[in-house]
């Protein structure tokens, strides 16, 4: 996983700021959510939320935008319609909250609870089947959990791997396939953990 | 129609699935791997159950990140705060509240009661792993955010045994054997913690090891440690002693 600092994501050309997002740069990942927190958290709490509430929502919504951007459910041409889209995900996500069984009888009088629903997909199928892998790959011993991480989320070749665990190349490789298989036969003991 | 995968080496398969996952297919290998998965049903879900199984791996940790960058905003803004010559009345408003919960609270007042409200675990480091970051000590910042404080603990005692001078790690030992409720163990490694006028984590040494010894219901001792402090978290600490 690359790593800059000081990057200035207006400077960089559409393509570049999707590809970084995609391969989960941490400079990118960073700069977007400290640059857009401060909006979500003004109107979550000028909309009846809190501190926490505030956090929650906006991690919510930034883990969705980063998905649908993964999965090319996004589509815009510059990078600070990124911004607007995270920034749509987290309130009609609020809204979304304040519109729950808890607040069915509450009549509210601000029209800003009248919204639009932003384009983005929430599949509940597999969001279920990711929580219960995730309870798994917790489950999973250190090493394993660490060997998933550099692999997938921070993209790392077996070499890279192998230098950071010290082993070499050939049993990072090995060691990442046991771990896989772990995985696969911890979600087929769950329930509908492998449909 | 179904190819047969049966003699197929299952490892292969999953670096080749990964391969086409990560996008680091050629345009040829790329056209093959479509059109396996055209012909073969069992192979398209296979695809599919590792990218639900990537999925969830990089959404594990994109929170764990989540949660770093959200610790920085926080002390952004708390560092803001104070530069904003609001020290005083910060002291103030701490000064009140501490009259105001003793008016409350004067008939209760308890060592456990100072204890529980200012007790909070420090949120731990980043775990963006480097290439050259000690492993064990990662391990253990992994679990110790995840509140697993027996497993940090097992992580960095090692590290500890071989390294008794590192203060990140003494501090953290500290932390988290304190927050395990083991005040005796919190007390070893934070009065080490304490000791290193260099470490960064001295004023939050101080503060923990405060709280170990208010724990023990060692208050005297627990007022002397914060009383060369400086930094407003143990001084409001000491004003809620100096209260009981």
């Amino acid at each position: 996983m690359q790593k800059r600092n000081g990057i200035n994501f207006n400077e960089l050309p559409f393509n570049k700021v999707i590809s970084l997002i995609k391969q989960n740069d941490t400079a990118i990942l960073k700069k977007l959510y400290v640059v857009n927190f401060p909006k979500v958290r003004r109107y979550i709490l000028k909309n009846s939320g809190n501190e926490q509430q505030a956090k929650d929502v906006y991690q919510e919504a930034f883990i969705a935008m980063w998905r649908n951007i993964k999965n090319n459910r996004f589509s815009a041409n510059k990078p600070n319609m990124i911004n607007g889209y995270l920034f749509q995900i987290a309130k009609y996500k609020w809204l979304d909250h304040l519109r729950s069984v808890k607040y069915k009888n509450t009549t509210f009088i601000n029209r800003e609870i009248e919204y639009d629903e932003p384009n983005f997909e929430i599949d509940d199928h597999k969001n279920h089947k990711i929580k219960l892998i995730m309870d798994c790959i917790s489950n999973l011993g250190d090493r394993c959990q660490t060997l998933l991480k550099l692999f997938y989320f921070e993209r790392r070749t077996y070499k890279e791997i192998a230098q950071i665990l010290k082993i070499d190349e050939a049993s990072a490789r090995n060691a990442k396939y046991r771990c896989q298989e772990q995985l696969k036969k911890m979600t087929q003991t769950i329930p509908n953990g492998n449909k | 129609m179904e190819t047969n995968n049966n003699k197929e080496n299952p490892q292969e398969n999953q670096d080749l699935i990964d391969a086409y996952l990560l996008g680091n297919l050629e345009a040829k290998e790329l056209a093959e791997f479509n059109e396996k998965m055209n012909l073969s049903t069992n192979f398209k879900q296979k695809v599919e159950e590792q990218k639900t199984m990537m999925e969830s791996a990089e959404e594990i940790n994109i929170k764990d990140l989540l949660e770093d960058f959200h610790k920085e905003i926080e002390d952004l803004s708390y560092s803001n705060w104070m530069s904003r010559g609001r020290l005083a009345l910060a002291a103030s408003v701490l000064i009140l509240i501490a009259v105001s919960s003793w008016a409350i609270f004067f008939h209760e007042n308890s060592a456990e009661r100072v204890f529980a409200e200012n007790f909070k675990p420090d949120p731990g480091l980043p775990t963006t792993m480097g290439t050259t970051a000690n492993y064990n000590f990662y391990f253990g910042m992994v679990n110790y955010k995840r509140k697993n404080y027996t497993d940090a603990i097992a992580s960095w005692e090692p590290l500890y045994a071989a390294n008794p001078t590192n203060d990140t790690l003494v501090y953290f030992l500290g932390v988290a054997n304190l927050a395990n409720n083991n005040p005796r163990q919190a007390e070893k490694y934070l009065l080490l913690a304490q000791q290193n006028s260099e470490s960064v984590f001295i004023e939050e040494a101080k503060h923990y090891l405060a709280l170990t010894l208010l724990r023990k219901n060692n208050i005297s001792e627990a007022k002397a440690i914060l009383s060369k402090s400086q930094s407003p978290s143990n001084i409001a600490l000491l004003k809620a002693l100096e209260d009981l």
